[in-house]
């Protein structure tokens, strides 16, 4: 992964990094994920942060078959000052892991960003979930207001563990909180109004309205 | 994908602010009350395409994009970056299909941070200018309490310097008014610099290099950039040359 572990951090990545810093008063903060999130399956035995299996009619540039392992998390322990966002897997790829994996992650996952947790994410592009060029993940009747249900099923899921596991995290204004919907832009199968009109917000922990371009 | 030029489709001041402005009517219809992000962008889908992505040309559409965004309220860009990505800023790790090293798009994200100044401050703003050219120029302002501080002026005229038979480059001034209230003679300036829009290598930002080879990643001063210009204010103008393919930062700061 591009920061490295704990035994071999990407020092050339952090000096990049810290050059933006050094002009912006800021360092940059990192957004992981993207498609890939929604494929990665967690094997708590897995010695390997990451084992990805590449399907070149899916895609060339990333895997479309991953798992990832409990040392993954180990990139969040570097890059001083770095602040993260993780991104959980919502979109599933068919596998019947999925929940499983949400459910152990979770505490991997706050325990590793802490004190710099930026803000959590769950799903990416889902309104690209019926139509995927990498894969159809739910059928194309696929509603905002599935997108809703899920999204609350998976987000309050995440807000109760880490309160069980990680009571002093924190994101923003105090609490901890998503960006969402993630969706890839303005012009597509789901309508990211629709979504917010269908109460996405309504629990209030949505800190920042992300959008793709 | 037919049809896509560094030219027309990322060189292109109008369609970028086309792009960024119907995100801005979404963020109206909505009114979320919470901060509007791109969550992940860069310049074409696919992760990019060689020739295009990977290109100064496109670390030039990144500050236009990046600025445009700052000016109508966006409050934060995650560039998307990924291994072997024809977008990525930088290569973090020798690959069999890329090499290890700094990408022509983070310089734009240098210029950029550059120009944005320390964002730990609450009263920076930063405005478009709106040019009458040929839609292929962007200027920007940035303020610090209401004063204003910098101008980046990006001439995204395209110019090519590896064919077999380079046609000489060309160059445009821009009259910059610089208002007598703020009592400046001179402006310092920092420019971005390539040999043309088609370059993947070779950049500076005023005179620095950031790439590997050198000091992995941290600034280097190349000897033979020039850096330290300055031009007087004459009638309340102040008139900046910019090659084709070029990005400028004019300091108004005493």
């Amino acid at each position: 992964m591009i920061s490295g572990n704990n035994s071999h951090p990407n020092n050339f990545s952090y000096n990049l990094l810290n050059n933006i810093a050094d002009l912006q008063g800021t360092k940059p903060y990192i957004r992981v994920g993207g498609n890939t999130q929604d494929y990665a399956v967690f094997n708590s035995s897995l010695k390997a942060a990451l084992v990805g299996t590449f399907d070149s009619s899916r895609s060339a540039d990333y895997p479309t078959t991953i798992v990832i392992g409990p040392s993954f998390f180990e990139s969040y322990n570097t890059w001083p000052g770095i602040q993260f966002s993780h991104g959980f897997n919502l979109g599933g790829n068919h596998d019947y892991r999925v929940f499983d994996t949400l459910l152990q992650t979770i505490p991997l996952a706050c325990k590793a960003l802490q004190g710099r947790m930026y803000t959590l994410e769950y799903g990416n592009e889902a309104d690209a979930y019926p139509t995927s060029a990498q894969g159809q993940v739910r059928p194309l009747s696929y509603t905002e207001a599935n997108y809703v249900e899920e999204w609350h099923e998976g987000t309050q899921t995440i807000r109760k563990i880490i309160r069980d596991v990680c009571p002093d995290a924190r994101s923003r204004n105090g609490a901890v909180g998503f960006m969402a919907p993630s969706f890839t832009g303005v012009n597509n199968r789901l309508s990211a109004r629709k979504a917010w009109e269908a109460g996405l917000n309504s629990f209030r922990d949505i800190h920042y309205f992300s959008s793709h371009l | 994908m037919s049809g896509v030029t560094l030219q027309d489709t990322l060189m292109n001041h109008n369609v970028t602010m086309r792009h960024v402005e119907a995100h801005v009517a979404e963020w109206s219809a909505i009114g979320p009350g919470i901060p509007y992000i791109f969550g992940e962008a860069n310049s074409l889908y696919n992760q990019g395409r060689p020739g295009l992505s990977n290109t100064f040309g496109a670390a030039l559409w990144a500050i236009d994009f990046c600025l445009y965004s700052a000016s109508v309220g966006i409050g934060r860009i995650h560039l998307h970056m990924g291994t072997n990505y024809r977008y990525q800023s930088w290569q973090p790790i020798a690959t069999e299909h890329t090499t290890i090293g700094t990408k022509a798009p983070y310089y734009g994200n240098i210029a950029v941070a550059a120009f944005l100044g320390d964002q730990r401050a609450t009263n920076i703003q930063i405005a478009h200018f709106p040019l009458k050219g040929t839609g292929h120029e962007a200027a920007y302002g940035s303020y610090t309490s209401r004063e204003l501080r910098k101008i980046m002026v990006i001439n995204m005229n395209a110019y090519n310097y590896s064919v077999a038979d380079p046609s000489p480059r060309g160059y445009r001034v821009f009259a910059l008014p610089v208002s007598a209230e703020l009592n400046i003679r001179a402006v310092t300036l920092h420019r971005l610099v390539a040999n043309g829009s088609d370059a993947i290598t070779g950049i500076t930002w005023d005179g620095w290099s950031y790439n590997y080879e050198l000091a992995e990643g941290k600034p280097v001063r190349l000897p033979n950039v020039t850096i330290g210009e300055k031009l007087q204010v004459q009638n309340g103008l102040v008139n900046v040359p910019v090659w084709d393919s070029e990005a400028v930062i004019v300091n108004l700061e005493k």
